[in-house]
C-alpha cells in the first residue's frame, strides 16, 4: 500500500483567514496549492491500492454459476465483501456450493431470466456449512431446488422482496432437499415457503423428498406448499424427518379452507423424531458452544421445569412425552390436510397421515393419541387414514 | 369443519405385530442428489404403524399384520 502524507498548509500569523481549497486525488504525486491558496481542506484521497481490485472488477454480473465454488474465492468475500455489489445476475447455480465463510455481506441482484436453461438457480448455497445468515436477494429466481442443502450453521433466512413469478417447476425446480440438513434454522419465512408453491407444479415423483429433514431447530412449519399435480407414489418421503423441535406442521390453505389436491398413496410421516429430540438430544444440544443463536442445555425441558420452560420459545425435549408436538399439533395439522377425497373417489386408493402416539403426553396439549374420533374424521372426510405407531 | 358420515373404526395390531400395505408401496429415489438426469430408482416403504383408524375409502383388507422390525420404531 503506498501511503501519502499532505500537510495542510496554514498561516500561523496575523488574524487573516487562510485561503483553502478541496481537492479529490486520485493519484499519487506531490500536490501544491494554486497562487494564492494557502492550503488545502475537504481532502479526498481516492488512490487504488496496488493490486486491489476495482469497483467494476467487485461488480458482480452476468453468469455467476459456480462464482465461488468450493471456496476457491473465500478470501474475495472475507476481505471485499463490503464492497462486493451485483447487477443483474443471470446464472446463480452453485454460486457459493461448499464456500465456508460464515456471512455474504452483499445483495444477489437477480435477473430476469425466464428461457434460460432449467437449473440457473440449483443448489446456490449447498454445503456452505458455515453460513450463519443467508444474504439478501432481489429480482428474480427460477428453480432453487437444494438452495440451502446442508447449510448446517444457518439460522436466518431474510423476509426476500423477490418477484417470484418465475420460480419454475421441473425436474430441477422442485422443494427436493431445499432445506436439508439445515440444523440451526429457527424458522422460514412464511411468504417464501408459500411462494415456493410454483416450484411443486410440475409432478417430479420426488417433489418433496427430504424438504425438511434434518431441520433439528425449526421452531414450526407453517404454509407448506400443495401440489397441484397428480401424485400417484409417495412424494413425501423422509420430508419432515428430525424436525426435533418443531411445534407445528401447517400445509397451506385457502383462507383456512383446506386445498385440493389430486394425490393417493402419499405418507405424510410426523413420527421420525417431530417435535423431540431422541437420540438425547443429538443435534439439539450444543453445549460450550453458546454464541447467541445455539441451543443449550439451559432449556431442554425435564419433569422438573416443564411449567417454566413450556412457553419458553429455546425450550426442547428429549423424552417424547414432552414433546412439543403433541395432540394439539396433530389437529392442526389435520386440520391443514389438503382434502383428497374427490380424486380418490374417481381413482381408488388412500393416502396416510403417521403420528408418533404418545408423544406429548404430559404437556398441556396431552398425546397424540387422544385424538377423538370427530378430529380423526376430519382427516378421513378428506381421504387422509390416520395411524400411530 | 365439516366431516362426511362414514363409519370409522380403529384397528390395534396383535402383540409383536405392526401394519403393513397390503399391496406393496414404493418410492422413487433420486439416484444423485445432485443430478436428477441420472433418474431414479423405487424403494418399498412400509407403514409399520401398530394403530390405524380406518374409514372413507379405505377398508382394513388393504392391510396385513407383519412382525414388528426390530428398533424401528424407537
Amino acid at each position: 500500500m503506498n501511503i501519502i502524507s499532505y500537510a495542510i498548509g496554514l498561516n500561523s500569523g496575523g488574524s487573516k483567514e487562510p485561503v483553502l481549497e478541496s481537492i479529490s486525488i486520485t493519484a499519487n504525486g506531490t500536490y501544491t496549492p494554486d497562487a494564492g491558496i494557502d492550503g488545502y481542506n475537504s481532502v479526498s484521497v481516492n488512490v487504488p491500492q496496488e493490486g486491489a481490485p476495482t469497483a467494476e472488477e467487485l461488480t458482480l454480473t452476468g453468469n455467476c454459476g459456480y462464482a465461488f465454488y468450493g471456496g476457491a474465492f473465500d478470501w474475495l468475500i472475507n476481505k471485499y465483501g463490503n464492497l462486493i455489489t451485483t447487477n443483474n445476475i443471470t446464472q446463480r447455480d452453485y454460486m457459493f456450493c461448499y464456500t465456508t465463510v460464515s456471512s455474504i455481506p452483499f445483495t444477489l441482484n437477480c435477473a430476469d431470466n425466464p428461457t434460460n436453461s432449467d437449473n440457473i438457480d440449483v443448489a446456490m448455497f449447498l454445503g456452505a456449512k458455515n453460513l450463519q445468515v443467508a444474504p439478501n436477494i432481489t429480482g428474480y429466481l427460477r428453480n432453487v431446488s437444494s438452495m440451502f442443502d446442508e447449510c448446517v450453521e444457518l439460522h436466518a433466512i431474510p423476509e426476500y422482496d423477490i418477484n417470484f413469478d418465475r420460480l419454475h417447476a421441473n425436474k430441477y425446480g422442485n422443494l427436493i432437499r431445499i432445506f436439508k440438513d439445515c440444523h440451526k434454522l429457527r424458522s422460514i419465512p412464511t411468504n417464501f415457503l408459500k411462494q415456493l408453491y410454483n416450484l411443486t407444479e410440475y409432478g417430479y415423483n420426488s417433489c418433496y423428498y427430504y424438504t425438511f429433514d434434518n431441520c433439528y431447530y425449526l421452531d414450526e412449519i407453517v404454509g407448506v406448499p400443495v401440489s397441484p399435480a397428480t401424485y400417484t407414489s409417495n412424494c413425501f418421503s423422509n420430508t419432515f424427518n428430525n424436525c426435533k423441535r418443531v411445534k407445528n406442521i401447517i400445509f397451506d390453505t385457502d383462507n383456512g379452507n383446506a386445498k385440493t389436491a389430486n394425490w393417493k398413496s402419499q405418507t405424510i410421516d410426523l413420527s421420525k423424531n417431530g417435535g423431540v429430540g431422541h437420540s438425547a438430544g443429538y443435534g439439539l444440544n450444543d453445549v460450550g458452544k453458546d454464541d447467541g443463536y445455539r441451543l443449550t442445555e439451559a432449556t431442554q425441558i425435564t419433569s422438573l421445569n416443564y411449567d417454566t420452560l413450556k412457553d419458553n420459545p429455546d425450550s426442547w425435549a428429549v423424552a417424547s412425552e414432552y414433546s412439543r408436538y403433541n395432540h394439539d399439533s396433530a389437529v392442526a395439522t389435520i386440520n391443514s390436510l389438503p382434502d383428497t377425497s374427490a380424486y380418490l373417489a374417481a381413482n381408488g386408493g388412500t393416502n396416510t397421515i403417521k403420528f408418533r402416539g404418545e408423544s406429548g403426553k404430559l404437556t398441556d396439549g396431552g398425546a397424540i393419541n387422544t385424538l377423538t374420533e370427530e378430529e380423526i374424521a376430519v382427516a378421513v372426510a378428506k381421504g387422509w387414514t390416520v395411524s400411530l405407531i | 369443519m365439516k366431516a362426511k358420515s362414514f363409519s370409522l373404526v380403529r384397528y390395534d395390531s396383535d402383540s409383536g405385530l405392526v401394519f403393513d400395505w397390503k399391496e406393496p408401496r414404493y418410492i422413487e429415489v433420486p439416484n444423485d442428489k445432485d443430478n436428477p438426469e441420472a433418474g431414479t430408482h423405487q424403494e418399498q416403504e412400509h407403514l409399520y404403524a401398530k394403530t390405524i383408524f380406518v374409514g372413507g375409502n379405505d377398508s382394513i383388507d388393504n392391510y396385513i399384520e407383519v412382525p414388528e422390525p426390530a428398533g424401528q420404531n424407537n
